[in-house]
């Protein structure tokens, strides 16, 4: 079986003073291993909130999120590539990394080692040490792509990862996430607003006002692709960034 | 509206007022209780002795309250400034929303003033429970008992505190007034721009050794070689070196340790350390001066209060050694005036009864043209004295004198010729102390020439117990009226040392209790702001889905590091301070160590680091929760 997620009937909703939002409705959706996934939508549509129910960062109303078949446990080991990069500012890009292997009480020797091997394979050696205001946005970003990496999650959450950078440092960080799907054979759940991330994804998940608009699997070429997922946008009349 | 407003302010950020509320509570609850002293000090059975003392401790209490009120007002001024900044991106937002920086500053006026009105009830009420306190602590100090058990409100003291209390929130006033005005959109909108550079590490590693070479060299000629110190300039050079040693050493240690354990990975990567490192870096870098004064302030109240606080014991002991008489009076003779006859004579005429007294012995004393500057007792009288006085007795051979001192070190600048000198410890005037620089005792054949100096008198009262005694002093005093008499009693001696260790005692404990506060408010401010401004990691660490025992754990480390060094070289300090207050102590008598109080002192300051450290607990978690 290579399927990593599955939704069932996923219902999300948020109680106000008298009325009831509901975030996200009857979302059924799968997700093999491997597969470089991108979720898009307009503002409010409910991707951040799907993606955060996926990360169990957040708890579904009804419905079901399985993993690998079972209940997902929150000990699993993810990545998550943050749209605000949420990186420390008081330690360096090193520091920053190694804080998620901390977390999973690693070795310092191998803890280290790891690092530098990484650092090495994605190119980052030049600014590793730096702290995040000696680095641009592009380099700040792929720091907080490798702190996900580090602990060899298999599974990346990304919430809008290039949004908030340039055009040059935005190709960085796909380009890294890239290497992460074909090499490591790493699976990617990605939320994005822009058509270009999202031609890099293999399958998208396009939602509106909290339900499933229309599943998009890549065929042809990436320009193929970015077409149609232009195309969908059109539809879904969002106002896209590329 | 504007009520309303600073109402609603007071409401959503209650917990960032309530330790503003604490400290001003706790501030005016300190005013009022030593404005109180004045009058407390009348529910004290004092004799006329003990109330020159107290009067001596009223006049100087004005001007300590004046020098405490500038303390506090600095630490309130940090306060206001915090509650200020945790409030400016609210007003930054109502800035743009059209509200005038006239209207934001009445806003404050009405934030600080509803707080200054409750902390002013809170404070009072502290105020009034402490009061107990206080006047136990008096009669603790002056030896008295009180009149009657009371819970002391003074009203003369609440209108003093009021009047502190309207100076300091005019003074804040202006303070947050001038901050507004100061304030641009931008400043009030956005956090300020941290300071970006780091420090070198070798460097801050090369100041750490030059730190501690300076802290070594200049600490062991303060303590074990303070005593050979020959000029006070040295005192000087030692100990500037000394503080510069202790700044440069907080200002380095936190880089130059992150340095040295970055080498150890294994350590360095385990438990978010180099977080803590790195956290502990940034806060030392706004709290450099706070720790280094923190340092001196905390060491003033170990090593003075245990200090003073064997001066009661010292002097109630002495006054057994060096008073073991009830009175001693001496009177000189005039030349000019023959008829001036002796003590007893005086006494006569005074029509003071014998039956007063139950043993008295009257001697002379001699000076000699050769020998001017000192005088001699008869080898007979001092013989007798020695009973008097329980003093050994002193055996002289012919053609021998005797030195008779007390104090240490004294010498003798008399040679006579074909004459051997001995050296004898005792005394002649009742002292608290070992005053006697100097006589000498000769045989009354060997005194030829020398002419009549002094009659002295020394008696003991005819009286069994204290009290009894008491009223027979009082009932000699009245009656004398000779002045040309110089009178010591036992009585005045003891009160005397009560009334000097009592006012050394209370300056001792007023400035301790201030230092301390002072300084570990101003710490805890210091570190509470700090964490303010770093809150933005800690929600970053809980996005990371960091451990909270793995985020406790690093805050515990850092409070450590933050309360714990300066408590180490606090400790230090006091052993400097404790070795001079002991050189001064040892002219007086032999010290019983007094160190109990410093466990006072200890568990305030171990407390305020650990409700720093769950005030920070908390204020993250809520913070962390929320996002």
């Amino acid at each position: 079986m290579n399927t990593l997620f599955e939704l069932h009937h996923l219902c999300k909703s948020y109680k106000s003073e008298k009325k009831e939002i509901k975030a996200l409705e009857d979302i059924n959706l799968s997700i093999s291993k491997g597969e470089f996934v991108a979720i898009m939508g307009p503002s409010g549509s409910g991707k951040s909130t799907l993606l955060q129910c996926m990360a169990s960062f957040d708890f579904p109303t009804s419905g079901q999120v399985l993993f690998k078949g079972k209940e997902r446990k929150k000990e699993e080991p993810f990545g998550f590539i943050f749209q605000d990069i949420q990186l420390l500012d008081s330690l360096n890009g090193y520091e920053n990394i190694a804080l998620a292997l901390t977390i999973q009480k690693e070795n310092g020797n191998i803890m280290d080692q790891k690092i530098r091997d990484y650092a090495k394979k994605f190119e980052m050696e030049s600014f590793l040490f730096q702290y995040p205001y000696q680095m641009s946005g592009g380099q700040k970003q792929k720091i907080a792509f490798l702190r996900a990496l580090i602990v060899n999650p298999k599974l990346i959450f990304a919430d809008e990862p290039t949004s908030a950078l340039d055009v040059s440092s935005a190709k960085q960080v796909l380009q890294a996430l890239d290497t992460f799907h074909k090499k490591e054979k790493g699976t990617i759940v990605m939320v994005t607003h822009d058509a270009f991330c999202a031609s890099f994804a293999s399958k998208v998940f396009f939602l509106k006002e909290g339900k499933l608009f229309k599943e998009l699997q890549k065929e042809g070429s990436t320009k193929e692709f970015w077409k149609k997922i232009h195309e969908t946008l059109s539809m879904l009349e969002v106002d896209h960034v590329s | 509206m504007y009520l309303k407003f600073a109402f609603l302010q007071l409401k959503q950020k209650k917990k960032d007022f309530l330790l503003v509320l604490l400290f001003f509570s706790f501030a005016i609850s300190f005013f009022y209780l030593f404005q109180t002293i004045e009058e407390q000090i009348s529910f004290l059975d004092l004799s006329s002795n003990l109330q020159k003392f107290s009067s001596v401790l009223e006049d100087c209490l004005t001007f300590l309250n004046i020098f405490s009120f500038f303390l506090f007002s600095f630490l309130f001024l940090s306060a206001s400034s915090l509650i200020f900044k945790r409030q400016k991106k609210d007003f930054g937002i109502c800035l743009t929303l059209g509200m005038s920086k006239k209207q934001i500053k009445r806003i404050l006026f009405f934030e600080l003033f509803l707080l200054t009105c409750v902390s002013f009830f809170l404070g009072l009420g502290l105020g009034l429970l402490l009061s107990r306190g206080i006047v136990l602590l008096l009669s603790f100090l002056f030896d008295q008992s009180i009149k009657e058990p009371f819970v002391f409100l003074s009203f003369l003291s609440i209108k003093k505190t009021i009047f502190s209390l309207f100076l300091l929130f005019l003074f804040l006033w202006l303070y947050l007034k001038r901050l507004v005005k100061k304030f641009s959109y931008k400043d009030f909108l956005y956090p300020k721009e941290k300071k970006k550079k780091k420090k070198d590490s070798i460097f801050s590693c090369f100041l750490f050794v030059l730190s501690l070479f300076f802290l070594l060299f200049s600490y062991f000629p303060l303590t074990v070689g303070f005593s050979k110190m020959e000029t006070f300039s040295d005192l000087f050079w030692y100990f500037g070196l000394l503080i510069f040693g202790t700044f440069l050493f907080f200002y380095s240690v936190p880089i130059c340790f992150s340095f040295l354990f970055s080498k150890k990975k294994t350590w360095y990567l385990k438990d978010l350390n180099f977080f803590t490192f790195r956290q502990w870096e940034q806060k030392n870098n706004r709290m450099v001066l706070t720790m280094g004064f923190l340092c001196f302030l905390f060491a003033i109240p170990l090593a003075l209060v245990p200090s003073t606080l064997q001066l009661k014991n010292i002097f109630e002991e002495n006054a057994k050694t060096y008073a073991p008489v009830d009175l001693e009076i001496s009177k000189l003779y005039s030349l000019e005036n023959p008829e001036n006859k002796g003590i007893v004579n005086d006494l006569k005429q005074a029509k003071i009864s014998r039956n007063l007294f139950s043993d008295v012995f009257s001697f002379d004393s001699y000076q000699s043209f050769e020998y001017p500057k000192v005088f001699f007792l008869a080898y007979e009288d001092y013989q007798t004295l020695t009973k008097f006085y329980h003093l050994p007795k002193v055996e002289l051979k012919e053609k021998e004198y005797a030195f008779v001192s007390n104090v240490v070190g004294s010498s003798s600048n008399l040679s006579i010729p074909s004459y051997q000198e001995k050296k004898v410890e005792g005394f002649l005037f009742l002292s608290i102390g070992a005053s006697n620089p100097g006589f000498y005792v000769m045989r009354k054949e060997d005194m030829k020439d020398f002419v009549l100096f002094k009659n002295h008198l020394v008696a003991n009262y005819k009286a069994s117990s204290e009290k009894e005694k008491r009223r027979v002093e009082e009932r000699f005093l009245k009656s004398i009226k000779e002045d040309s008499l110089f009178i010591h009693t036992k009585l005045s001696l003891q009160e005397a040392g009560i009334g000097t260790s009592a006012l050394l005692n209370f300056f001792a404990l007023y400035l301790g209790i201030l230092f301390l506060l002072f300084g570990i408010g101003l710490m805890f401010l210091k570190e509470i702001s700090s964490v303010y401004e770093e809150e933005e990691e800690y929600v970053r660490l809980s996005l990371l889905k960091t451990p909270e025992s793995m985020i406790k754990k690093s805050l515990r480390k850092q409070t450590m590091f933050l309360y714990g060094l300066p408590f180490l070289f606090s400790i230090a300090y006091a052993v400097i301070l404790y070795s001079f207050f002991k050189l001064v102590l040892d002219v007086f008598g032999h010290p019983q160590n007094q160190f109990g109080i410093c466990f006072v002192f200890l568990f305030l300051y171990f407390g305020c680091a650990c409700f720093s450290y769950f005030w920070e607990i908390q204020m993250l978690g809520k913070k962390r929760k929320k996002v």
